[in-house]
């Protein structure tokens, strides 16, 4: 897929590249397939970049090598595409400093995407945080 | 702005770009009638009997599930308002729709044996909502609990 590849399915484009960044960890597919000046909206509503982004996987994937993504829903209204989704993984690095505990964890994340020009331009997510730290356990009920 | 009631005066803030679309609005005008006025019967008008609804932890639940959690966020924050930001269709066959929006309130009541901290929280969360016939089958939400609890400032 390169740059000047018409997007003829959003929904399509948008898996495509979630579940290679994602299960992969290949960050070089974010300056391939999200735009210079992305507009990345944290879970905690922070405005971050592309760089954030990198930073984001590259810390999952130290944290749960064995990172694997699943999308359960997806729909798109003319260059938005919505997708809720599934990471699972097994806590083997550490984790914003928490040690490697050997648990597995299973959570939720639901995604907003804006694709323009063929590449992603905003990316919205809001992601079950409390539920993977409680999985690995790290925070009590 | 638009005839049926849902817009500006009803505290949705500007449509923008938002979706007009029946079931785009009827997902919009079901989380303001349940979460901004309290309407929690407003549950049942939009949505099916047996319910599938998926919570943020992804534990399965009921229409009457979907009450109980309203009830519960209620008297912790009965001052709760939920800002809209975008609903959208999908464009296929407008069965499925998508909402992102922002809840922000004072934590007045108990909070899952949480007592009162006054304290003010926003969080956000994104629900995809399916429709069989006019009322919404199935409800899928993914919302940051865990902002909450730093908003409350139980974690840091």
């Amino acid at each position: 897929m390169g740059a000047d590849r018409a997007v003829a399915d959003v929904e399509d484009f948008v898996s495509t590249v979630f579940m290679q960044t994602m299960d992969e960890g290949d960050v070089g597919t974010v300056d391939e397939y999200f735009s210079e000046s992305l507009e990345y909206h944290r879970s905690s509503g922070e405005l971050a970049g592309q760089y954030e982004l990198k930073e984001d996987i590259r810390m999952f994937h130290t944290a749960f090598p064995d990172l694997q993504s699943e999308i359960s829903r997806i729909l798109s209204q003319g260059d938005k595409v919505s997708f809720i989704y599934k990471l699972r993984g097994t806590h083997e690095g550490e984790f914003e400093g928490i040690p490697p505990t050997g648990q597995k964890m299973a959570a939720k994340g639901a995604a907003i995407v804006t694709v323009d020009a063929n590449q992603i331009s905003e990316y919205r997510i809001v992601f079950d945080n409390l539920g993977m730290l409680e999985q690995i356990g790290v925070l009590g009920d | 702005m638009g005839e049926d009631g849902i817009g500006v005066d009803d505290g949705f803030g500007d449509w923008g770009d938002a979706d007009p679309s029946e079931k785009a609005r009827m997902v919009a005008k079901s989380m303001y009638l349940v979460l901004n006025e309290g309407q929690i019967s407003a549950v049942d008008d939009f949505h099916h009997e047996d319910l599938d609804y998926y919570r943020s932890s992804d534990e399965l639940g009921g229409r009457q599930d979907l009450k109980n959690d309203v009830r519960r966020f209620l008297s912790a924050f009965p001052d709760l308002e939920a800002h809209i930001s975008d609903v959208f269709a999908d464009e296929d066959d407008g069965n499925t729709v998508t909402i992102r929006y922002e809840i922000e309130g004072t934590h007045s009541g108990t909070f899952e044996n949480i007592p009162p901290t006054e304290q003010r929280v926003h969080a956000k969360g994104i629900g995809i909502a399916t429709f069989e016939g006019d009322k919404i089958a199935e409800f899928t939400l993914v919302f940051d609990n865990l902002g909450l609890l730093r908003d409350l400032g139980l974690l840091k």
